[in-house]
């Protein structure tokens, strides 16, 4: 049978430590990743026009 | 906690037909099992209509093959009128055809990706498998730039070119693109044979810092960026500032934030393009696609398979990570990563921890 989602999850090495919540909900910390400002971006989510 | 109610990005995957077999695709035993897996021409108007309900600012059409769909210029006309920007995603072969390109710059595509893994015939066909693939897409790209569409190229590096990356630029860097980027081949849930292939984290920070640096010594009018997430802090100090400053690297994987999808063929809706054939949930039943509200519910349904798995996700991969001194915030880069290799020995100081 297939893994599913959460079984492959399961097999990442991954710490007990968890991501802080700024990052996971601020779009604006991570001021040098992909720019979600609602301008015209490419592929991956990088702002074309900045 | 990890509700998500506004959308940026979703790539949709139109059809596993492919005319390339590159020797690393994700895809590719998707693409075996589902040479005809395509979507359903009737199914389009709904899936626009959900997608623009939903806010999406931009729509990537990712395949296989996406010049491969029979209505692909209509889709992606149906999609700009509704004031989504659309990109598509392709090894160009089909673009060396002027009459389609045309048809493409007329939908209103925004902008077009070709995908280039070599420098010559001999570099580029030796990872698409198929001789002869280097010439059309090459002619496919002339092409685009000859319609004025904005093109950039995309170039994954693997162990079949990551030693003449420069040689890539030099040859790149003579037309007229708007950017060039490297993605990293990463391990791969659906095609176990391109371990083969794959580039560590580490690996590939030092064969882009090594390219981005011959790079700004040409000094050319373009950029050149990594798409792929990468632990930031394996780069050098100062060219880290250059790469940020340039906007040229990104550190945490989109799934984080949640407000990017892959919409696959039959509806399935997927975290990332890594987990082709494993689905959080469907949009259809009884052949009628769900509304908006019920998308966003389901989404964001605690016992949802996917958001268990974003839940769970959401774990640095060292504790060095965690740590208040760690300046870059990256989480980490591609999680994915961390199925084949080991996060003490691909990122910096994380095997004192």
């Amino acid at each position: 049978m297939e893994k599913n989602l959460l079984e492959i999850i399961n097999s990442l090495s991954l710490s007990d430590e968890r991501v802080r919540d700024d990052l996971l909900y601020s779009n604006t910390n991570i001021n040098y990743d992909a720019c979600d400002c609602g301008c015209e971006q490419d592929g991956e989510g990088y702002c074309m026009d900045h | 906690m990890f509700d998500v109610n506004k959308f940026n990005t979703v790539w949709l995957a139109l059809t596993y037909n492919c005319n390339n077999s590159c020797v690393w695709c994700y895809a590719s035993s998707n693409l075996q099992k589902n040479r005809a897996k395509t979507l359903k021409r009737d199914r389009e108007k709904d899936v626009i209509n959900l997608l623009y309900s939903l806010g999406i600012k931009q729509l990537l059409l990712i395949g296989g093959e996406p010049t491969l769909y029979p209505g692909l210029t209509e889709i992606v006309e149906k999609t700009t009128s509704k004031g989504i920007n659309v990109g598509l995603v392709t090894n160009g072969r089909k673009l060396r055809n002027k009459n389609f390109v045309k048809d493409l710059r007329k939908s209103k595509v925004g902008y077009i990706s070709v995908s280039v893994e070599g420098y010559n015939e001999k570099t580029h066909d030796v990872t698409t498998n198929i001789r002869g693939s280097f010439s059309d897409t090459m002619t496919g790209l002339e092409n685009s730039l000859g319609e004025d569409i904005r093109t950039s190229t995309n170039t994954t590096i693997s162990k079949k070119n990551i030693n003449h990356l420069e040689k890539i630029v030099d040859f790149l860097t003579n037309y007229r693109l708007r950017s060039i980027t490297f993605n990293i081949c990463g391990a791969c849930i659906g095609n176990p044979k391109n371990s083969n292939y794959t580039i560590s984290p580490s690996e590939g920070v030092k064969a882009f810092e090594k390219v981005y640096l011959y790079f700004k010594s040409k000094k050319k009018d373009m950029k050149l960026k990594l798409i792929s997430p990468v632990p930031l802090c394996n780069f050098n100090k100062e060219i880290l500032e250059e790469l940020k400053e340039d906007k040229a690297v990104k550190g945490s994987c989109h799934i984080m934030k949640g407000r990017n999808f892959v919409f696959d063929y039959n509806g399935d809706i997927l975290p990332c393009t890594h987990f082709t054939g494993f689905p959080m949930f469907n949009v259809f039943s009884k052949g009628k696609i769900m509304s908006n509200r019920e998308f966003v519910e389901e989404y964001n349904n605690p016992e949802n398979i996917g958001y268990k798995f974003r839940k769970k996700l959401s774990y640095y991969p060292s504790k060095k990570c965690a740590e208040d001194d760690c300046e870059e915030n990256c989480t980490g880069g591609c999680p994915v990563a961390w199925l084949k290799y080991n996060p003490k020995k691909e990122i910096k100081g994380a095997d004192k921890k």
